[in-house]
């Protein structure tokens, strides 16, 4: 028993030691945001890594979802003659909640997993320590281009994928449930969907904030070589998922409060 | 003028340095030796603010830079530069861009201007046919020589060579050493050389200090050092795998 206390004792530790490295980590980005003094190409180069090159898996993972709603709803609406909810129902639940939840998700494995591999060989090959002799601050070299980078473009991503996730639904509704594109996309439009579409553009921007944090903080704190890597990469996807998850229940509790 | 007083440095329960003294005057070509584990690179690392001591100070010019901060030691690295052990190149950057990065960092260059200058750097060390290829499409040493390049981009006053010629074939091991030797005798450049390379470090450097079980075991010129009648120095210039010497358990430096 008291082995056992001990064990989970240690565990707890050991959690509230990582979340407060995480905050700590997040206040150093802040602080180092200002003055600007990052590196444009870098930067740029983040921006491209992180956007262009995850485009492709976004638009598919958002077609699949809006497919997956009206899937799942359409046995419903059909039985239940309720086609004309179609738009509202795909339209709600992909804009405010899926969409951005599986697009922040797909995000934190592609980009999230690759940029603590990144960063962590850098640690265990000394390329960060080389930097540092050069002069150069590697929370300003290396975390804010990725930070902004991710927070942007996951913005961006989001809304992108919102409007593939709805053109996966109308695709889906016209060929099972026989509903023409226009009057599907009417019924998106007569749903008033402002608010669910700019509350899920917010939950992409906390996401990509908070993949982030945790994606560099893992990277920079590799220990161990290959091995230390590959489990900072593990880390990474886990603590990201959660922070997405926590996000969005956090969110929706304040949404739901300030309603 | 480089100084460090009694530097204690452990890492757990084991003390890799204990109670290291050496001093490097300007322009001096100072190599440390010493088997592996020793603690050389720990040293060395010291100087530039990537490891901080235990106990002891280290200054530079007469300047104590023992207790500065992250961002102190960055006025450090501007003139003390540092060429690891594994090159160290930036992997996500052609070798030019890697040699360009500090250069566009601290010099108020034009971008024509940045690169005319990387690439003399890289024809210093006969890398400029290679400039637009990436650290991963070449070899240990051909990395090596440009990580000398970078090195130098800032004109440092000192700049500390860890294990240089390591990995170099001969020719090009001759050329880091010539290199070595033109940046003191010609740039009054002061170099800090960690080194097993027997050859280099005998035709090379000006003084040595020998490591050995955390304390510096003789300090001196090359001829001091042939002259030895200790043991543990005698095997370790005879290269003899029997001897007195102990070899430190495996650790980092």
């Amino acid at each position: 028993m008291t082995q056992m206390l001990t064990v989970m004792g240690a565990r707890i530790i050991e959690i509230l030691q990582l979340i407060g490295g995480i905050a700590l980590f997040f206040l150093r980005t802040l602080r180092a945001l200002v003055p600007p003094k990052y590196d444009a190409r870098e930067t740029w180069r983040a921006f491209y890594k992180v956007g262009v090159q995850s485009y492709t898996i976004v638009i598919l993972t958002a077609m699949f979802t809006g497919a997956i709603m009206v899937i799942q709803a359409g046995g419903t609406i059909q039985a239940s003659r309720a086609t004309s909810f179609v738009g509202w129902a795909a339209g709600f639940t992909v804009l405010s909640e899926i969409g951005p939840v599986l697009i922040g998700l797909m995000f934190s494995g592609r980009v999230g997993a690759n940029n603590t591999a990144e960063l962590g060989t850098m640690v265990v090959t000394e390329q960060v320590d080389a930097l540092r002799t050069l002069a150069i601050d590697p929370m300003n070299y290396l975390a804010v281009p990725r930070f902004i980078a991710m927070i942007v473009m996951l913005f961006l991503l989001v809304a992108l994928g919102d409007l593939f996730a709805l053109l996966g639904g109308a695709i889906t509704s016209h060929v099972m449930l026989d509903i023409s594109y226009s009057v599907f996309v009417s019924q998106v439009i007569d749903a008033q969907l402002l608010d669910e579409y700019i509350l899920g553009l917010i939950k992409g921007s906390l996401f990509g904030m908070s993949i982030a944090i945790v994606s560099c903080y893992f990277g920079f704190t590799v220990r161990g070589g290959a091995p230390g890597v590959g489990r900072a990469v593990n880390n990474s996807v886990v603590a990201s998922a959660i922070g997405i998850l926590a996000i969005d229940l956090l969110v929706g509790i304040i949404h739901h409060a300030v309603r | 003028m480089i100084s460090f007083e009694n530097i204690h440095k452990s890492f757990g329960s084991r003390g890799v340095l204990q109670g290291v003294s050496l001093s490097v005057p300007t322009g001096a070509i100072r190599f440390i030796i010493g088997a592996s584990g020793a603690g050389k690179s720990v040293l060395v690392k010291h100087l530039i603010g990537l490891i901080r001591p235990d106990q002891g100070r280290i200054s530079l010019d007469g300047e104590d830079i023992t207790h500065l901060t992250e961002k102190g030691f960055y006025t450090v690295r501007m003139k003390c530069a540092m060429v690891f052990q594994h090159s160290t190149l930036f992997d996500s950057m052609s070798l030019i861009d890697n040699v360009k990065l500090p250069l566009r960092k601290h010099k108020n260059l034009t971008s024509s201007e940045a690169e005319n200058e990387a690439m003399y750097r890289l024809e210093q060390v006969q890398m400029a046919k290679d400039a637009r290829r990436y650290p991963a499409d070449i070899g240990d040493g051909l990395r090596k020589r440009v990580a000398i390049a970078r090195a130098l981009t800032l004109d440092p006053k000192y700049v500390v060579f860890d294990e240089p010629t390591t990995g170099l074939d001969p020719l090009a091991a001759v050329n880091v050493d010539q290199l070595i030797r033109e940046l003191s005798d010609e740039f009054n450049v002061t170099s800090i050389v960690v080194s097993h390379d027997l050859r280099s470090i005998f035709t090379v450097a000006d003084q040595i200090a020998m490591l050995y079980n955390g304390q510096v075991l003789l300090d001196g010129t090359p001829d001091d050092f042939r002259q030895s009648d200790d043991s543990v120095i005698r095997q370790f210039i005879e290269g003899r795998a029997t001897g007195p010497m102990e070899f430190p358990k495996a650790s980092r430096g």
